[in-house]
């Protein structure tokens, strides 16, 4: 296990350099123009010098593996360039924006976990009988609606008819409060800093702004990790500690809690993991049809106005945060398994 | 014969495979559905437009469903980009399967530091989630579809690279591998001959229920401007078209319903009959399913 865990650390730098060479390879396919952008400190700089000027600068005449070293290094210092659409640093930019998209996942996440656990042992205890033809329905169906269409039809029900959900993070008097010096922002996720400094009308404001996007967001995922639950379950339901626990007289809810479940949540337990990156990721979409300023709408404004140092920016915090995630569910799935014992 | 038949006593797979039939329908007749209306020599794939107004059309004569943003019908909209969905489907999953298909049995028919070196190169694109690599790739490649299809195979071979490595890593071991190899045959001869098609019908699974969530994620890249050209037949532009009406005038709420549902149905329909015939081809494939009956 200590053999598995360090050969999974010793890989990390391995995916490391391989994943930033591989943006660096796509940033080539760039003009020269815009290259630059992505390697300058200050608008004024595009504005003022030529280009040769800067390809000497930031030494893009240099040989490829320098550049390439040249380009991590400022990565390593924070250095992402500037951006032209949100006018100011890209790392700053990214910051700012990320709680907003981490409070949405996390309002995501909770349910997921627990509505599609919840029904995918009814679908696994009901197996073959009303409750899993019906959740399989759900789930065929929630794995093909785009959540584009989601989202607009969403929108168009509960904001423009009954006014109810409407889009953006927060109304504009809440806005107002949440910018205002008196309001402590602890985590800049505004329902939780909302909590934190007694604002009980800021806090039902944000939570009332975030039903769409969180809806929008996860229903997919409760499709698919119902019914990875509940072919873990059906395997697991076979095994003859079942039996064995059912022949001693156990009632059906222990045996199905108790004994079915647990084991079966093994490996349900990686996929929430990497469903939770699949929330971080997914938010492109979500966001955009919502007008939710997180990091995803951050992605298609960059997107649209080619924005090149915000995307590459952007791309990189997902490398970062995919590696990181795949990393601490590979190991908390070696913990919590003792059957693992990869080398 | 005998798998088809059962996968057509399935009424889920049966419904799926009608809906892929009437759309493959739909795709071979367009030209007669929705005759292209431009002069000789324009591509049939821009979509006609009934004037240069913004404001949507209500469907009525000469319009069927309506006319979107910009007033390009959406009937005709559909049709051809029933062509485009099965196009950008079909090839995406196609060239994905190949690239997986070589990299994954080379990795395992011939293992030790090659297999590493694959096996890491696999890690590193496996690194970043696929829509966020797909707008990375069009934003830097340009707007187009064939560069939509371009960064969806470049970040969609993994999975099957993965899946025809590990089933490779089984059968090599087998005794009628070995005994090929006992008899002198090539290599290459081996893994065309004898291994791959022992380990392929896993990756027919997953191809056949790839194709639709390719699908959306084209239609996607689109939704946010960046697949396919401006007034390009394509479903999910329809949709990015109908955003800024979602709102109708005072007290007509649904006002311009049909630029969000026709071409919401056509993927939703679209997808559908993938994910069915998918979810059919994995039952009967899959003899483990077959016994235990837990489908």
């Amino acid at each position: 296990m200590t053999h598995y865990i360090v050969r999974r650390l010793l890989l990390l730098p391995v995916v490391a350099f391989g994943a930033t060479l591989l943006i660096f390879i796509f940033m080539q396919f760039l003009s020269p123009y815009q290259l630059v952008s992505t390697y300058v400190r200050s608008p004024e700089e595009l504005r003022h010098a030529d280009l040769d000027t800067l390809v000497k600068k930031y030494h893009l005449d240099a040989p490829f593996y320098e550049r390439y070293f040249d380009w991590v290094g400022n990565i390593l210092h924070g250095n992402l360039g500037w951006s032209a659409t949100s006018n100011d640093w890209v790392a700053h930019s990214i910051a700012a924006r990320f709680p907003a998209t981490l409070e949405l996942a996390i309002y995501a996440a909770i349910p997921m976990a627990l509505g599609g656990i919840w029904l995918g042992t009814v679908a696994a205890v009901n197996h073959n009988r009303f409750w899993d033809h019906v959740t399989r329905i759900f789930a065929i169906i929630g794995w093909s609606l785009p959540t584009f269409v989601f989202g607009l039809v969403f929108l168009m029900v509960f904001y423009v008819w009954l006014g109810w959900f409407p889009p953006g993070r927060l109304s504009t008097w809440a806005t107002q409060v949440v910018i205002s010096p008196s309001f402590h922002a602890y985590t800049g996720m505004y329902s939780i800093d909302a909590l934190l400094n007694g604002r009980l009308d800021v806090f039902f404001n944000a939570l009332q702004h975030l039903v769409g996007p969180v809806i929008t967001l996860s229903y997919l995922y409760w499709a698919l990790l119902l019914r990875i639950t509940r072919s873990s379950m059906l395997e697991s339901l076979r095994q003859d500690y079942v039996r064995t626990a059912r022949a001693k007289g156990l009632e059906e809810s222990v045996v199905i809690k108790k004994h079915a479940r647990r084991n079966a949540l093994i490996p349900v337990a990686t996929s929430v993991g990497l469903m939770f990156l699949g929330l971080l990721a997914g938010v492109i979409i979500t966001e955009t049809v919502f007008n939710y300023p997180g990091i995803g709408l951050l992605t298609y404004q960059a997107a649209a106005q080619l924005d090149y140092p915000m995307v590459l920016g952007i791309c990189l915090l997902y490398a970062g945060l995919l590696v990181l995630v795949n990393l601490v569910v590979d190991i908390g799935y070696a913990l919590i398994d003792p059957r693992v014992s990869l080398d | 014969m005998d798998l088809f038949r059962r996968f057509l006593r399935n009424p889920l797979s049966l419904t799926g495979f009608i809906i892929l039939l009437f759309f493959a329908l739909v795709a071979a007749l367009a030209p007669l559905i929705a005759p292209p209306q431009g002069p000789v020599g324009t591509s049939p794939y821009l979509i006609p437009r009934a004037g240069w107004g913004t404001i949507p059309l209500p469907p009525g004569p000469g319009h069927l469903f309506g006319t979107a943003e910009g007033q390009y019908d959406i009937f005709y909209g559909i049709v051809w980009g029933t062509r485009t969905a099965f196009g950008v489907g079909l090839a995406v999953v196609g060239a994905s399967l190949i690239i997986g298909l070589v990299v994954g049995s080379v990795a395992g028919f011939f293992g030790g530091w090659l297999d590493e070196l694959m096996m890491r190169v696999t890690d590193i694109f496996l690194a970043f989630p696929y829509l966020v690599a797909a707008v990375v790739v069009t934003t830097i490649l340009g707007k187009g579809l064939d560069k939509v299809i371009i960064a969806l195979i470049l970040f969609g071979w993994m999975g099957y690279a993965r899946l025809i490595r590990s089933s490779v890593l089984q059968v090599k071991e087998m005794e009628f591998v070995e005994a090929a190899r006992a008899l002198g045959q090539k290599t290459w001869k081996i893994i065309l001959r004898h291994v791959l098609p022992n380990s392929i019908y896993p990756l027919l699974v997953q191809a056949s229920m790839d194709i639709g969530s390719v699908v959306l994620t084209a239609a996607g890249l689109s939704f946010l401007g960046l697949g396919a050209e401006t007034g390009f037949a394509d479903w999910g532009q329809l949709v990015s078209f109908a955003r800024n009406w979602i709102k109708g005038e005072p007290g007509a709420p649904f006002q311009y319903w049909y630029t969000v549902f026709w071409p919401s149905l056509a993927i939703v329909l679209f997808v559908l009959g993938w994910n069915l015939v998918g979810d059919g081809v994995r039952d009967v494939m899959d003899p483990r399913l077959r016994q235990g009956r837990n489908s």
